[in-house]
Formats: C-alpha cells, sequence, structure tokens
C-alpha cells in the first residue's frame, strides 16, 4: 500500500503510522492539485466510512488522541486546544465540520497535526487508512455536494478500488463560508 | 593609503552620544536650577566636547559644528562671560533635541536632510554676547602662553618606536625639503584609556594628509588597524607648507591625545633617521579639557564597573520561551513524583527522585529569575524623560514646580518600561496641568508657590508600583459628575448614587475632562482613557486617592512581566482556568441568602461594597456543578482591573501557580473572556480568563446599582453580621467587621514575658501577632486543642490580635430584634462587661462579644509592640 518512493522517513506500527516530516510551509495563496501534473503524496483517513484525503506537505505528523480542553463559545467544530510537546495548538473535530454526528474517540481515532497558515492544526479523524501517492491525471470532478461539505472544500476525487476519495482543499475546509459562531 | 572605514564604531559612537546628550539634559537642568555652579558647567562642557571630538571622528561634520558652538557657549560660561539665562537652557535644549535629531539621521543615513545652521547662528549670537564682554581677550592670551610653557616640557616616552627611513623615503624627503616643503616627524601618543584608539589614530591621519603629503607612517596601517597591538604611539612623516603651531593645533582638536610633539627632518638630522633614532618626546601636556576629560572618565568607569554584553533582544525572547518551556516541564515533574509518591509509598527511587525534583525546582525558579533579570532595565531610562518634559509644561503654563524622582534604579521587563510609558506622561501632564495651580493661586491658598510632583517606583511582591503624587487641586468629584452627566454617560439619578470615589473613577471614561477650558496639554479628556486602557492591558491595577485642594495619588500597579505570570487555579465543573493573581484582590464565601437579585444581575455585598456576581460556568456556558449545589456557599474570587471590581462564581479552588502565557494561535479567533492558554502540571491545557473584558462586560452594568446598594443597605440596618464560633458547648459571636482572618492554628512561639492568656506569637504572612486563649481568658474550661481549633484574627484600632477559639461555626446574619441586652450578672462565669448582648435566635443562643473590652491593656499592649 505504501509508495516505495516515499521520500519521508515513515515509521508503521502495527496499527499506527507516524510521519516525520518538517515544518512545512503553505504556500502563498491558493494551492491547487490539479495544477500539479507530478506525484502528489497523500495521506488517506476516512470518517464515517467515507475516505478523504490530504496532500502530505500540509501534514506534520499524526498523533493519538489527547486531552482536548474545550474553549468555550468558538466554532462549534473546534474541539478545543490540545497540548502538542509544549505547544498549545487548536483540534478541528472533522465529524462536526462535515455535520456528521460524533462518536466517542476510540483506539483508531487520530488527530492529524497540519501546518495552516503558519499555524499548526489538529484534525480529528476517525481513522488514518494509508498513505499513496496520487497522480495528477486520476482526478475527478467534484460533485455538487459530498457528505455534509461544500463543494469547495475538494479539490477533486480519486477512485480507487470502487472507493471515491475525497481530496480536501484545507484552506476551505478549516474556514467557513460564512463563520456562524454558535452563542450556545 | 586607503581612507579609513568607521562603520564599525559606529554603534559604540551612537551610544556615546545617546550617554551624552542624556547627560547634557540632565545637567542643563540642573545648571538652570543652582544657576551656574562651577562644577555643573564643567560636567556640561566635558559632555559636549566629548561629543564634538567623536563626532569629528566619526566624521559627523554637522554634529561636529553644533557640539562645538555648544561647546564654545559652555566655555563662556565657565569664564564667566556668559551668565546662565533662560532663554540660554532652552536654547541649548533645543540643540540637545536637534542632536537627537542628527543621531537618528545618522542611523536612518538622512544626515544630509538635517540643518544645523538656525542653531548655529543663534549660538554664534550668544557667543558674541559673550565676546564682547572685555575680558575675554585676556583670557585667551593668557591660556595661550600657558599652551606654550607647557611645550617646552620634556620628556623621554618609554614605548619608543622608531622612525627609521629606507632609501627611497629619503628621496622623497630631500626633494620635499628642496622644493621647500618643511618635513616634519609628528609623534602623538594617545591617551592609555583611549576608546577607539585605532579611529582616533585614522583621524589624526586623516587631519595631517589635508595638512600637507603623508610619506611614512610608524607603526605601519597595517598595525594601527588592530587595535591589540596598536600601543597608542604614533608617528607620521608629513611634507608640509604649514607652521608648526598650526598642525599641533590640528590634531589637539582630536579629543584623547596625550602628547603631541614634532620635529624638523632637515638634511642634516636626515642621516640620524637613517640609522633609526630614538623618540624624543617633547610632552605637550594635553589642554585643560583634555585632562578633565579623562578625570572625568575615571569617575565614571568607576560608578559603571559593571561589565556588560550587549545581546540581541531576540536572543533574549527564545531564551525566555525556552525557560518557560522549562517552567511546565518542572511543573509536570512534581506532579508526577506527586502520583508516583502514593503509588510507591516510601520507595527509596521516589524518594530520591522528590530530591532531584525539588532541586530542579529550585534550580529552574532561580533561573527564570535570572532570565527575568536579564530583560529587566532600571526604569530610569523611561524616568529621565520626564525632567525636561515637567520643566517644558511647567514653563508653557506658567507654574512653579519642584519635580522628585525616586526609585529610578526599579527594575522591570525591557518590554513593560514602553509599555507604561505613556500612562505615566499621560498622568505627569494631567498633574501639571489641572492638579498644581499657578503661582498666584497657590499663594492665595497659603501654599508654597512651588508645587510638588512626586514620581515613585517601588516593587511590591511581583509588581511594580508606580505613584505619581501632586500637591495640587485634587480632583473635584462634583465637577466630574457634571461632566459625566452633562456627556450623557450617566443620569443624574445614577450619579447620585454613586460615592465620592466612585465619582472620581468616572475620569477613566473618554471623555470625561475637568478641565475648564482645553489646553495644549490637556483637558480634552482622551488623557485617562488612554491611561485606563493601557494599564488594562498589562493587567495591572489603577487607584486614585484625591483630597480637593490638597493633591491627588495616582497609584499603578502592573505585574513585573509578561511571559509568567502567578495564577489562581480554579475549577468550574470538570475544567481548570486560571486568574491572573495580580487581578484577584480577595477570595471571599458568600452564602446563598447573601446573594441579592437586583435587575436580573445577581450581586453580593462584599466589605461594604456591592459588587456583581458573574457565575462564569454560566458565562462560559460550562456545565457546572455549582448549579446542582444550591444549597452550599459559594466560592467568589473578586477580581479587579483598574478601577472596577465583580466577584467571579468559581465552583472550586485548586491554589495558586506560577503559569506560562501561552496565545490560542490566531485561527482560534478571540474567544470571549478568554485571553490564553496554559500548559499544567498533568499536560492538561488550562484556559486563562479574561479578567478585564469580563470587567468590561460587566462595566456597563455597575453604574446602574445604585438601587441594589440602597436596598442592601436598607437591609443591613435590620441585621448584623456575626462570625459564631464555639467555646466549649456555647455559642458566641463577634462582629465580622472586625474579623480580618480565621486561620487554622499555625506555631505558636510562646513569650516570656507576655500575660499567661497570651499563648505567644505566630506569624501571618510576615505580620507577628500575638494570640490569646479565649477560654482562659474568659475563665472558661481549659482549652484542648482539636482539628477544629481556630484563630480568629481580629483588629480593633489598627491592632490586630488572635484569639484561639475551639471551632467558628459560620458567619451569620443575625436581626437586630433577637439581640437582647446583656444581663446584669456574670453567664457562664464571664462578667456581664463583656457581652454586648445575647442573640436569643429560636433554637439558638449566641453570646455576642465585646472583644475589645475582653482583651486587657496588656494584650492589646503587646499587639502594638509586635
Amino acid at each position: 500500500m505504501i509508495n516505495s518512493d516515499f521520500s519521508h522517513t515513515l515509521y508503521l506500527g502495527s496499527d499506527e503510522i507516524i510521519l516525520l516530516l518538517p515544518l512545512v510551509q503553505l504556500r502563498e495563496g491558493g494551492y491547487t492539485l490539479l495544477s500539479v501534473n507530478s506525484q502528489e503524496q497523500i495521506i488517506i483517513f476516512s470518517i464515517q466510512d467515507e475516505c478523504y484525503a490530504l496532500t502530505i506537505n500540509h501534514v506534520v505528523e499524526i498523533i493519538r488522541v489527547q486531552n482536548i480542553t474545550e474553549v468555550p463559545m468558538t466554532r462549534n467544530f473546534i474541539a478545543g486546544v490540545m497540548n502538542l510537546r509544549g505547544k498549545i495548538i487548536p483540534v478541528v473535530n472533522f465529524r462536526e465540520r462535515f455535520r456528521l454526528p460524533s462518536i466517542p474517540f476510540n483506539k483508531k481515532t487520530r488527530v492529524v497535526v497540519v501546518s495552516f497558515e503558519g499555524e499548526l492544526v489538529g484534525l480529528i479523524v476517525d481513522e488514518i487508512r494509508m498513505v499513496t501517492t496520487l497522480h495528477g491525471s486520476e482526478l475527478e470532478a467534484t460533485p455538487s455536494m459530498v457528505g455534509g461539505l461544500e463543494k469547495e472544500c475538494f479539490e477533486g476525487f480519486l477512485k480507487n478500488d470502487e472507493m471515491l476519495i475525497g481530496i480536501l482543499r484545507l484552506e476551505k475546509v478549516l474556514r467557513l463560508e460564512e463563520e456562524v459562531i454558535t452563542n450556545g | 593609503m586607503a581612507d579609513f572605514d568607521m562603520s564599525a564604531y559606529l554603534g559604540v559612537f551612537l551610544e556615546e552620544v545617546e550617554e551624552q546628550i542624556q547627560l547634557l539634559s540632565e545637567q542643563l537642568l540642573v545648571l538652570e536650577q543652582d544657576g551656574g555652579n562651577m562644577d555643573t558647567i564643567q560636567i556640561i562642557f566635558r559632555a559636549a566636547h566629548t561629543l564634538k571630538g567623536s563626532s569629528a571622528t566619526m566624521g559627523f561634520d554637522t554634529m561636529k559644528l553644533l557640539t562645538h558652538r555648544m561647546e564654545n557657549i559652555f566655555d563662556s560660561l565657565r569664564n564667566h562671560q556668559l551668565t546662565v539665562s533662560p532663554s540660554l537652557i532652552n536654547l541649548m535644549l533645543e540643540c540637545i533635541d536637534y542632536l537627537g535629531v542628527l543621531k537618528e539621521a545618522i542611523m536612518n543615513g538622512t544626515l544630509d536632510q538635517t540643518n544645523v545652521e538656525p542653531l548655529v547662528q543663534r549660538l554664534d549670537e550668544f557667543k558674541n554676547q559673550a565676546d564682547a564682554q572685555p575680558n575675554n581677550q585676556a583670557q585667551q592670551s593668557e591660556s595661550i602662553t600657558e599652551w606654550k610653557e607647557e611645550q617646552k616640557l620634556s620628556i623621554e616616552v618609554e614605548a619608543a618606536s622608531f622612525v627609521q627611513f629606507d632609501e627611497y623615503q629619503r628621496q622623497i624627503i630631500l626633494t620635499a625639503i628642496d622644493s621647500g616643503f618643511q618635513v616634519l616627524i609628528v609623534y602623538v601618543q594617545l591617551m592609555d584609556n583611549a576608546l577607539m584608539k585605532t579611529a582616533r589614530a585614522f583621524l589624526i591621519h586623516n587631519s595631517l594628509k589635508e595638512a600637507g603629503e603623508i610619506l611614512a607612517s610608524y607603526p605601519p596601517i597595517e598595525t594601527i588597524e588592530d587595535e591589540s597591538q596598536f600601543s597608542g604611539n604614533l608617528a607620521f612623516v608629513i611634507a608640509t607648507q604649514q607652521t608648526k603651531q598650526s598642525l599641533i593645533h590640528l590634531i589637539n582638536s582630536i579629543s584623547e591625545i596625550k602628547t603631541v610633539h614634532l620635529s624638523e627632518v632637515t638634511e642634516k638630522s636626515l642621516v640620524e633617521y637613517e640609522q633609526g633614532k630614538k623618540i624624543q618626546v617633547v610632552e605637550a601636556p594635553p589642554r585643560e579639557e583634555n585632562k578633565e576629560n579623562t578625570s572625568s572618565q575615571h569617575v565614571d568607569g568607576k560608578v559603571k564597573v559593571n561589565q556588560t554584553v550587549r545581546v540581541d533582544v531576540e536572543r533574549l525572547e527564545h531564551l525566555m520561551n525556552l525557560v518557560g518551556e522549562l517552567v511546565i516541564d518542572q511543573t509536570r515533574l512534581v506532579d508526577l513524583k506527586n502520583r508516583l509518591d502514593d503509588q510507591f509509598k516510601g520507595h527509596e527511587n521516589v524518594s530520591v527522585l522528590g530530591e532531584v525534583v525539588n532541586h530542579f525546582g529550585r534550580v529552574i525558579s532561580e533561573l527564570q529569575e535570572g532570565m527575568m533579570k536579564t530583560r529587566m532595565l532600571p526604569i530610569e531610562q523611561l524616568f529621565n524623560r520626564f525632567p525636561r518634559m515637567v520643566r517644558d509644561i511647567s514653563q508653557k503654563s506658567g507654574k512653579e514646580v519642584e519635580f522628585i524622582m525616586e526609585g529610578k534604579e526599579t527594575e522591570l521587563d525591557r518590554n513593560l518600561i514602553e509599555e507604561v510609558g505613556d500612562p505615566i506622561i499621560h498622568l505627569i501632564r494631567n498633574s501639571l496641568d489641572h492638579g498644581i495651580e499657578s503661582p498666584e493661586e497657590r499663594r492665595e491658598l497659603g501654599k508654597p508657590e512651588k508645587g510638588q510632583l512626586l514620581l515613585k517606583a517601588t516593587h511590591e511582591e511581583n509588581h511594580i508600583v508606580i505613584t505619581i503624587a501632586d500637591d495640587g487641586r485634587g480632583i473635584d468629584a462634583q465637577k466630574v459628575k457634571k461632566s459625566a452627566i452633562k456627556k450623557g454617560f450617566i443620569t443624574e439619578e445614577e450619579a447620585n448614587g454613586l460615592t465620592e470615589k466612585e465619582l472620581v473613577f468616572l475620569i477613566f471614561k473618554s471623555g470625561i475632562s475637568t478641565a475648564n477650558q482645553v489646553t495644549e496639554i490637556s483637558g480634552r479628556g482622551v488623557g485617562m482613557d488612554i491611561v485606563r486602557s493601557h494599564i488594562e492591558k498589562l493587567n495591572g491595577l489603577i487607584d486614585i486617592d484625591t483630597v480637593v485642594g490638597q493633591g491627588t495619588v495616582i497609584t499603578l500597579k502592573v505585574p513585573l512581566t509578561l511571559a509568567i505570570i502567578r495564577s489562581l487555579m480554579v475549577r468550574l465543573g470538570e475544567k481548570t482556568f486560571a486568574i491572573p493573581l495580580v487581578n484577584v484582590t480577595e477570595i471571599v464565601r458568600l452564602s446563598i441568602s447573601e446573594v441579592k437579585t437586583i435587575k436580573q444581575q445577581e450581586v453580593g455585598v462584599i466589605r461594604g461594597r456591592v459588587l456583581p456576581l458573574i457565575r462564569m460556568g454560566r458565562k462560559l456556558n460550562l456545565s457546572s456543578i455549582e448549579e446542582t449545589n444550591e444549597n452550599k456557599r459559594l466560592f467568589v474570587v473578586v477580581v479587579g482591573i483598574a478601577d472596577k471590581r465583580v466577584g467571579l462564581v468559581v465552583d472550586q479552588l485548586s491554589g495558586n501557580q506560577e503559569v506560562v502565557i501561552k496565545s490560542l494561535g490566531k485561527y482560534i479567533g478571540t474567544p470571549p473572556f478568554i485571553s490564553g492558554a496554559t500548559i499544567m502540571g498533568d499536560g492538561d491545557v488550562a484556559l486563562i480568563l479574561d479578567v478585564s473584558a469580563i470587567i468590561r462586560e460587566e462595566g456597563t452594568k455597575v453604574l446602574s446599582q445604585t438601587a441594589a446598594e440602597t436596598q442592601v443597605s436598607n437591609e443591613d440596618q435590620t441585621s448584623i453580621q456575626v462570625v459564631a464560633f464555639q467555646l466549649g458547648s456555647e455559642e458566641y459571636g463577634l462582629d465580622i467587621q472586625i474579623v480580618k482572618d480565621i486561620i487554622t492554628v499555625p506555631n505558636i512561639s510562646p513569650v516570656m514575658t507576655a500575660p499567661s492568656s497570651v499563648l505567644g506569637l505566630i506569624n501571618l504572612r510576615g505580620k507577628l501577632i500575638p494570640v490569646v486563649d479565649l477560654c482562659k481568658k474568659l475563665n472558661l474550661h481549659e482549652s484542648r486543642r482539636t482539628k477544629k481549633s481556630r484563630i480568629m484574627v481580629i483588629e480593633v484600632q489598627n491592632k490586630q490580635v488572635g484569639i484561639l477559639v475551639d471551632q467558628v461555626t459560620e458567619v451569620v446574619k443575625l436581626d437586630h430584634k433577637y439581640l437582647e441586652a446583656a444581663p446584669d450578672h456574670d453567664v457562664h462565669s464571664i462578667e456581664s462587661r463583656f457581652i454586648r448582648g445575647i442573640f436569643n435566635v429560636p433554637d439558638r443562643l449566641v453570646i455576642y462579644l465585646d472583644i475589645y473590652l475582653v482583651l486587657d491593656q496588656q494584650e492589646w499592649s503587646m499587639a502594638m509592640t509586635v
């Protein structure tokens, strides 16, 4: 499953993938996959049995869920903040963001730490599926609405063993079109 | 020979300029005060001279020009050709300001945009006045003769260098002599302690180059460039048509030169030089000011013996962050140790771990303190700006002010120095403009004509307290009230319900001013608003004490550093939050019955002040256990920012802790009432409550609480709050007003000479307080100390005494109607005069004691002697 030309150090435990990557600076402006013809590494994870992917240059590391301190009166999909080796980083619950019912964390739950606009942000996902290489040409167009997410949140889709994988556009996923702040 | 690049010395030079400018402006103000004290003039003269010298060295001609003219003026002052006058001081201060401008221009490379001409002209006018004085000529000629005599003194210099010509040089010299040039060997010895020796050497070189052709230099240029090898002895061979006199003059204009000697090379003497000649140095003792220069540097050198290293602030910030991380890890370690303690009680390794953790903790706190100190600067830096400002303002507004500064050495974080600067400036301006009256007015009021303004900085634990006090007219609460009503901040009705102090605090609202007219200095009413917002930003407190006609004292209290703060950890439901301790004024427990609701706002009366109570759990939309335990008493943390106070209702208190403030980052946005986060011992994140935001929100409601006040106070008249306690099986009561503290029984140190009822002394937060065994005092049973025993610290007429009681039962509000007069006879062997009355509440008898009478003179006097 893991591509051999994967350039970063990769440790594979029994049920765990840890990627050690240097901190990636997000590229200026909107980053589009489609314009890239060469190969891209992607991380595939699942939420409610649907697969989604993020390109690896966004991802800093993948860790288990830690204690998350809820921050009152923030956007509803922000689960809170957690302590990442002495740094305090916000954590987004993807289930909330995808407008899916929450489930209690289990041993497969992971936090994908990404670099977003110069900050680290944790993303809670149900499970990490794999790391693979994507060829630009394999991308398909986005259906109008997928799950609870808006169309703009996707770069495109990838068909893999009869499974449709949505490649996420981070800057859209992490920001709401209209920022709705819950007043609880 | 290439021209010398001065850029390497620019930093040193700029610092020197800064220092001298500071010195000049300080001393000028002194000069203005003492009107021509010789010592002061000397200091100023030296400073100007040093500036002239170094700016010439660096080739900044405009600065040299200006300082040179200034020096001239000071010279005239020194020679009594000029007298100190306000116009002179003003001009000099303008010059100093312009020196600052020049310095900036040098830094920005915009020196060519500056123009010193107007100032130079004005300086020259003064100088011409001085020159018109008759004694001028005499003085000058006198100094010239003196100077000539000095030249004749000759001594041999030990560290001699050799001047030796090769054939090529010999030819050139001969040619030069033939063509009518004078060939001179210029020996220069720099002062031993001269700074920038190399630079000075090159300056000499450059000025000689202008005067003639340099044929050779000893030691060679390469050696001069290396400061470590260069001894300060120089010899130049120069072919010139100028006179010896003018050359000496030229070189002497460079500061920090010890000796200059010229010797002429003739065809005859040339032979000697070919063989190498030991230098005969004729020492011309440096001109007078040079001598002074050395001595002043000696003095300065003694004062500033501290060796310093200049460090980039960013590096310090980085180290500070690392220390922050260490502090976090250390709290985690302590936490881990405690858990291991519970798990493996008494295991050898655990106790070793304990030792290590303790030591680690100590080292880290020292490290943290040390780190903090490196970022600390004396507040002097800031304070030094003020005398000048005070002078200018008081002159402009025609007031006479004696400005006193205390605690200049008080150190605080360098970032904070910048931050507190603005508020202090505003407050000083206010004091000068509105506070201190004009001399005439003061005379009429029977005050000394000269007003006093005091600026003081002191340390108080982890805070710095800055006091600005004047003896002016004070703040008239009624005026503030009128202004506030006029501006529509409060209604007349609301205003009538406010206390004087609350009215005074209204000046912190934007737009309120008591000044009858707006002046250039202040009166627009924005100043105090700025002060408040600045201090709030720093998590600080403001207090105002003012008496109309007598003056105003404004106190600012800000934390010493911004990165690490002591916090009170509180729990709301399952979650821990931190409240910066600087904002916490006290923690009290209120029973539900003491909480009143007025206009949908819960309030509590704490020390006579009606405070809005905020249920933090509800405010933050947290599920909180507080709701379910309505019968229990509430923990109320009274917090304050600047002038406002509110009570925060929390579920639990979990001690105080040093926390490292971390930002939540910009992605998460700015959640209301949260100012940041910190990592606790167990690795979890705790949020830091933004006290200023909470108070700001409540602040608007505070004013509408007049009704609350009256309602509560009405109620107060019918009942008394009593601390009920037990001695044996009987219940007694004391007025809560006199009970300052209730504590568990600490170590009591016995006192030899004390009355038998006095158990000894306890140390309560640094104060020694005598403890009286109340049972013994009242001739009751022998007291037994149990877990429930408490010491109640009572305060009567500013004296504190602790009384030991068997148990404190509760604080209760008792209605006056239950209070029965004390019986004529003794009650339980207690003399009736000690009893103020007996509360005969259903199912309960509380003996209400008059503690002041219970304790006798001897016991009270102990309180005083300690």
